[in-house]
């Protein structure tokens, strides 16, 4: 029956499932015509529109197939009909499989071709978007669409669900501060989108079970509202994804090596509390400035103004030691704990919502020693104050990241393109202040890189590096099933100040440089600072 | 002989509303079984509960030998059904739901579906949402009756169609009565009063009466006292439902005095 129930709900929905098609066709088609720069303005305009309608009708078709033969109410006419319950179910599925997923399949597979990606890998990518897309947007609209009778109805309660979700997560950012999401803005917060997503698809079967065999639609209801606000309060804790992330990564015991400690030398001795112009800010702010990087120097100045409530910056130089020069370490999270002198706990706090800190100065980006980095800690105005009364003891639990450079590509700054099985199709492009390097590959694009543009006398501008930690593992794209990525590489500084060697005069001979980085090693350092080194910044004025 | 349908303290409430309290009828089989009452006295809730499409609060109820809420495709295979409320697929042309309905049932008859098709003057190649109301209730009748069901349930079939309609509706299945059980909810009684041979009367969610129509005249007796004198006509099925509710209604005042 499942056969002869889906082609009834296709003799009632052809045009519906024809308008979807061409909205997903249309989409990967202007995909395709923006291409790395968005060489085709029409088509790069359209993309938004095309992305919203593609969300939009995908939901719209998948609801109006459980429609057909709604759930709630006691007219329909399948009610009384001899048809199973579980068919009934599967035909939906199948529907939607062959209607929304199986023609997303062969247009993304004919955009990767179209790109030049080869077809066994493009299969591959297409199919677990595919398998991704249906998992987490069909089955739940699905579900969703079960517990209501119409399009009306499903609005209402999507509307009720975003309502729930949102005072879910005021409700928790209240009670729990930045603290409320342990991975938000971390490379593991893939993790807890697994869990999520693993929760939400189980909620939408449990949800699919109760309506299609139970018809229990005010308990499916209560389900959905329920599993809305799960999402917010259901948190990985941080020693939990830590320990998932290093046991997957199957270390090779590539960071023993790797010691954090405190660089007391870089503070100028123990009297630079008082030290006014040899403080850290000063002195990082001048060393920049005879650099020639008055863009940092005036971002870390604008850092520090602030108003006298607000978070108290703390400089903490860290030495890092053991690194070799093609790695790179980031911090994903930091614990900071305050002990009184008679060893208990005064405060605790950590970089929760931060982004990961980079750890390891980028060799050509060093403003200091190379192995030292001064770590800001924000510790609230009221308890630093206190603490300033008191002899304290800090302590830095370092949970962190060794990254690797995995991969290494030259390709020509002017017009170069350059196609390779691990980075995929890059290009890069030319104006006045910059030169822009632009990449799409089948894998998952790479999260951290850096690109530096060389001159054929070996001068070269500064490495720019890009570095938003995601260290998920075979986690499709939800939109594209190409990854995009790229990076900026300036001609002069930020402010115009500066010319660097390599500019507009001197590109015809210039090449790029693109590393790619891989994490290699997650581990944990603990760095103890001694009381008397901590507390040197004054504290603003109460 | 077992009956097809039986019930035992069917009550159906929702919330502080009982539309059914403690129903207790028994259809026997190849009757032609009337559940009458006004608008809002539970008759189509019953026949909800019957067909499992709602879950009773408190009673049983049998169906073909099983429980309603285990009723399953086995038994529905066995059930024809139309309502004036059956929400049919609006899009779909008349002729694409026959072609979806027949495979669903082992039995079908495609020869008895023609002559039903002919007889009630289905227009094949129109969308169900474009059919009248009577041609609606038509064309589920002709949808009911192909597969021999053993047991026809028809919920207000009559309501809002005019007098021909009506007796093409009511001319159609019984032709096909002879070899099945009819449960027919109406609040029309001068017609149902032509073919039914027992009735349930019910009023605000209860039973007044339940029997076959001799038993129903021996019933009403004592509420006619002037016909049974006189020896005219028996009263109609009409006369007897308002005198039973008038009945229930003298009955429930001193009840409803004593909670004051």
């Amino acid at each position: 029956m499942i056969w002869h129930i889906l082609k009834k709900d296709w003799k009632l929905l052809w045009p519906l499932v024809a308008l979807v098609t061409a909205i997903q066709v249309g989409r990967d088609w202007a995909v395709y015509r923006a291409g790395l720069f968005g060489d085709d303005p029409a088509a790069a305009a359209l993309l938004q529109p095309l992305t919203l309608a593609w969300v939009i009708g995908i939901a719209t078709l998948v609801a109006a197939v459980v429609y057909q033969d709604a759930i709630p109410g006691v007219d329909q006419d399948w009610l009384i009909r001899p048809l199973s319950r579980t068919h009934l179910l599967l035909a939906k599925l199948a529907f939607a499989a062959l209607t929304v997923s199986a023609p997303m399949f062969v247009s993304n597979l004919m955009h990767a071709l179209a790109v030049g990606f080869s077809l066994v890998p493009s299969i591959k990518a297409a199919f677990f978007k595919e398998l991704f897309v249906f998992a987490c947007l069909v089955v739940p609209v699905m579900a969703l669409a079960s517990t209501t009778r119409n399009v009306t109805e499903l609005v209402i309660i999507g509307a009720a669900l975003v309502v729930a979700f949102s005072l879910s997560l005021i409700l928790s950012a209240f009670l729990f501060g930045a603290d409320w999401c342990p991975t938000c803005n971390t490379g593991m917060s893939w993790l807890q989108h697994v869990v999520q997503h693993g929760g939400i698809l189980a909620g939408a079967g449990v949800i699919l079970g109760l309506q299609y065999y139970g018809r229990r639609s005010k308990t499916a209801r209560t389900l959905a509202v329920i599993g809305a606000v799960s999402l917010v309060f259901a948190q990985l804790p941080w020693s939990t994804v830590f320990a998932v992330e290093h046991w997957i990564t199957r270390t090779s015991g590539a960071a023993t090596a790797i010691q954090l400690d405190f660089g007391e030398d870089e503070l100028g001795g123990p009297d630079a509390a008082n030290a006014g112009d040899r403080a850290p800010g000063s002195r990082q702010t001048t060393q920049m400035l005879l650099h020639g990087r008055v863009d940092q120097a005036v971002e870390y100045w604008r850092r520090r103004v602030r108003p006298a409530n607000a978070p108290v910056a703390i400089d903490l130089p860290v030495r890092t030691s053991g690194a070799s020069a093609d790695q790179l370490l980031l911090a994903d999270r930091i614990e900071i704990h305050w002990f009184g002198d008679d060893g208990h706990l005064l405060y605790r706090g950590d970089n929760a919502g931060a982004l990961a800190a980079l750890l390891t100065p980028h060799p050509s980006g060093s403003n200091l020693s190379p192995e030292v980095t001064f770590l800001t800690v924000d510790i609230p105005g009221r308890v630093y104050r206190k603490l300033a009364e008191t002899a304290v003891r800090l302590e830095l639990d370092y949970s962190l990241t060794l990254m690797k450079v995995v991969a290494q590509h030259k390709l020509s700054a002017f017009d170069g393109e350059l196609r390779s099985t691990d980075i995929g199709v890059c290009a890069t492009l030319v104006d006045r202040s910059a030169v822009y390097l632009r990449c799409k590959t089948i894998d998952q694009a790479p999260f951290c890189y850096s690109a530096t543009l060389y001159g054929s006398d070996g001068r070269h501008n500064p490495e720019v590096l890009k570095c938003s930690p995601d260290y998920r593992r075979h986690f499709p794209a939800f939109m594209d099933v190409l990854g995009f990525y790229g990076i900026d590489m300036p001609l002069r500084d930020r402010n115009g100040v500066v010319n660097y060697a390599i500019d507009a005069t001197t590109l015809g001979t210039a090449y790029v440089l693109l590393k790619i980085y891989g994490e290699c090693d997650h581990f944990k350092r603990t760095v103890a600072v001694p009381a008397s080194h901590v507390l040197h910044n004054p504290p603003p004025a109460a | 002989m077992a009956p097809i349908i039986e019930t035992r303290g069917l009550t159906k409430s929702y919330g502080h509303f009982d539309a059914l309290q403690g129903l207790d009828i028994s259809v026997p089989e190849g009757s032609v079984f009337a559940l009458l009452g006004a608008s809002g006295a539970g008759k189509t809730t019953a026949i909800k509960i019957l067909l499992n499409v709602i879950s009773p609060t408190r009673g049983e109820a049998t169906v073909l030998g099983v429980e309603s809420r285990a009723l399953g495709p086995e038994v529905l295979s066995k059930i024809g059904y139309v309502s004036e409320n059956q929400a049919l697929p609006a899009r779909l042309r008349v002729d694409e739901f026959f072609d979806y309905l027949r495979p669903c049932y082992a039995q079908w008859d495609l020869t008895l579906e023609q002559d039903l098709r002919g007889q009630l003057c289905l227009p094949s190649k129109r969308r169900i949402g474009e059919l009248s109301h009577g041609m609606r209730l038509k064309m589920a009748l002709a949808c009911a009756l192909p597969f021999h069901p053993q047991l026809l349930v028809l919920d207000e079939p009559l309501s809002g169609l005019d007098a021909l309609a009506r007796d093409e509706i009511i001319g159609g299945f019984l032709q096909q009565a002879r070899s099945m059980t009819v449960l027919i909810s109406s609040h029309e009684l001068d017609e149902v009063e032509r073919f039914a041979t027992h009735v349930a009367f019910l009023h605000e969610g209860r039973l007044l009466f339940r029997g076959s129509l001799t038993e129903l005249s021996e019933h009403a007796r004592p509420l006619f006292p002037a016909t049974a004198q006189t020896g005219a006509e028996r009263p109609s099925l009409r006369d007897i439902f308002v005198a039973l509710v008038r009945a229930a209604r003298q009955k429930a005042v001193p009840v409803a005095e004593q909670t004051r």
